[in-house]
């Protein structure tokens, strides 16, 4: 006993103070075990660092031989590693962290050495100093600590840990895992007709890519309930477009919500007020896509490549375009990105080289460019658009284009909600891959103003609803017959006849005139003049 | 009423009622010159009709027999 406590420091003198403050602080050490192994280790190693470095230091002076010197420091300071290895796992058994959504500066599936020579040792002491001095960004969600049902790693208190995390180091090390490796990423382009909600989650972490139609909101709340989740690292409104925030009320009062992106644009609606007001109310902040800045998701990452402008004519443009890789596989997600936008992706040279393509603004012409179809080249495309909807989405040349280069297409319309699951590899699809049908050609006609779907206001009719609910992943007739299923068609309410020309002779006299895809004319008579 | 355009989707302006639904208006309907986000006062035009209704109605007398 007394031997071994020779080359205790505190202890080696036999003077009483030096042993009273020593106990005292060895007690201390004991206490740090509720904070993890690791604590203790590393509280325990410190003052016999400190006594065998001025051991070191003392015989170095005096000329004796230092080797006995060196053996404790060594041995101590990598007591002192280990335990502050080991930090992070014994928060993790603790339930303190797992995961907080911060920025990355680079690889973060970066394996944890487990060798460490004293050298690194010596860095990661420095670094770690370094690092609590610039506390990381601070999460802004204002999270309600009760809400949390989330296995481990989903609870509030992550914001609070991630102020002493320190970030990842710049030769790649990292000090602390952020979370174990995901098996897979999973990515649901979840059907709400004629709109975009896509719900995107690893094991642990999740986020979502705009929220359908007004009235969309019960069924991507439920749907995103329905895969466990309680909560919601990362939330991107696009754009402020009814068509992709129309359920994000809903979305932002269901769910705990890391952090809001979005394009700080203004919109008059009541859809995009309400949406404010929501945020609002729920004391959260929103943060602005910031072409560049990536993201952690769990294990995989995203990178935001688009608004690169500050204003543009049309809205859509303002979309916000992320690029997600997890692995060797990638999607890129754009929202209602036009042409204008796509080109200033094109020339601020991001990597947008893509296994996935969400097709933007629902497959119409003025999105997917010959140009950047070509550098994204992906192997998939995912069309969001509603069976029934007025525009003709998918254009037609869009679909040519798809075709052309042989690129498979899975759209909401023929399939239904489709989920893309990634092993880190390869990607596997729920579903058959749907048509190249297009609904319509995007050119700009001179149709008739009594045209079906147009309800002017002052009557009490129900209005129509611009999303269609397509749910089941009926394969549309247009697969069998593609090429007229599809097709615009015009006929009036008493005749028995369809035209393939509203300008057909036969139909010179007649007031009303409407039109439809063929698919949906209750008329089955082709008309003998313009049909055949 | 009143409706404001939410977007334009090809032949469409598509517009949101107070009861925040959607429809979708021909261009044909919406003014010239309007953008997303106008907000479009869909009334009626009382004067206009009841001139109307006067001259069909002065019209309708000077056909019909009796």
């Amino acid at each position: 006993m007394n031997n071994f406590l020779k080359y205790v420091p505190g202890f080696r003198s036999g003077v009483t103070w030096k042993k009273i403050v020593a106990t005292i602080y060895y007690l201390f050490c004991l206490l740090t075990l509720t904070a993890g192994l690791g604590a203790f280790l590393f509280f325990t190693a410190i003052p016999f660092i400190v006594f065998s470095l001025t051991d070191l230091i003392q015989r170095n002076k005096k000329g004796i031989s230092f080797k006995k010197a060196v053996i404790p420091l060594t041995i101590s300071l990598a007591i002192a590693i280990v335990g502050l290895a080991t930090f992070p796992s014994t928060e993790n058994n603790n339930g303190i962290t797992k995961e907080v959504p911060q920025i990355v500066q680079e690889n973060p599936t970066a394996e944890q050495s487990t060798t460490i020579t004293e050298t690194e040792a010596k860095q990661e002491e420095s670094q770690t100093i370094e690092q609590k001095n610039d506390a990381p960004e601070k999460t802004e969600a204002s999270a309600d600590p009760q809400e949390s049902l989330q296995p481990v790693g989903q609870n509030s208190n992550a914001s609070e840990a991630s102020q002493e995390k320190p970030e990842n180091n710049d030769n790649g090390q990292k000090d602390i895992p952020v979370t174990p490796a995901d098996k897979e990423l999973k990515v649901h382009f979840i059907d709400v007709g004629q709109g975009d909600s896509i719900f995107i989650h690893t094991n642990n972490a999740a986020m979502l890519i705009d929220a359908g139609s007004n009235g969309d909101g019960s069924k991507i709340v439920s749907y995103i309930r329905q895969q466990g989740f309680n909560k919601l690292d990362y939330v991107i409104f696009t754009h402020p477009h009814a068509d992709h925030i129309g359920g994000a009320v809903d979305v932002v009062n269901s769910f705990e919500i890391g952090k809001i992106i979005m394009p700080k644009v203004e919109h008059t609606t009541q859809t995009y007020e309400n949406l404010l007001l929501a945020i609002k109310s729920k004391g959260l902040k929103i943060t602005s896509p910031n072409p560049g800045d990536e993201y952690n998701l769990g294990s995989a990452k995203f990178k935001v490549l688009a608004p690169n402008s500050s204003s543009y004519k049309d809205l859509n443009d303002y979309s916000v375009v992320t690029r997600l890789t997890f692995g060797e596989t990638s999607f890129l997600f754009t929202g209602d990105a036009e042409s204008v936008s796509e080109n200033e992706i094109l020339s601020k040279g991001f990597n947008i080289k893509s296994d996935v393509l969400k097709i933007g603004h629902h497959g119409s012409n003025s999105s997917t460019s010959q140009a950047f179809l070509d550098k994204v080249a992906p192997k998939y495309a995912i069309i969001m658009v509603g069976s029934n909807n007025t525009y003709g989405h998918p254009h037609q040349e869009i679909m040519e284009k798809l075709k052309a280069q042989g690129i498979i297409v899975y759209r909401t319309d023929e399939n239904g909600t489709i989920v893309a699951t990634s092993d880190g590899n390869k990607i596997t699809f729920n579903t058959q891959a749907g048509s190249y049908a297009a609904k319509g050609s995007g050119n700009t006609s001179n149709s008739s103003n009594t045209s079906s779907k147009t309800t002017a206001g002052g009557s009490n009719k129900t209005p129509n609803k611009t999303s269609s609910k397509s749910s089941t992943a009926v394969v549309q007739p247009s697969t069998l017959n593609k090429d007229n299923s599809d097709r615009i068609v015009y006929w009036t309410p008493n005749g028995k006849s369809y035209h393939y020309t509203k300008n057909c002779p036969t139909l010179s006299h007649s007031k009303t005139i409407l039109s439809g895809p063929l698919s949906e004319c209750p008329k089955s008579d082709p008309c003998d003049k313009c049909v055949r | 009423m009143k409706v404001i355009i939410d977007r334009f989707e090809g032949d469409y302006a598509v517009v949101e009622l107070p009861d925040r639904s959607t429809i979708d208006m021909s261009k044909k309907l919406i003014p010239q010159g309007a953008k997303e986000g106008d907000v479009l006062k869909i009334e009626i035009d009382k004067d206009e009709t009841a001139k109307r209704r006067e001259r069909i109605q002065k019209l309708m007398e000077e056909l019909w027999e009796e």
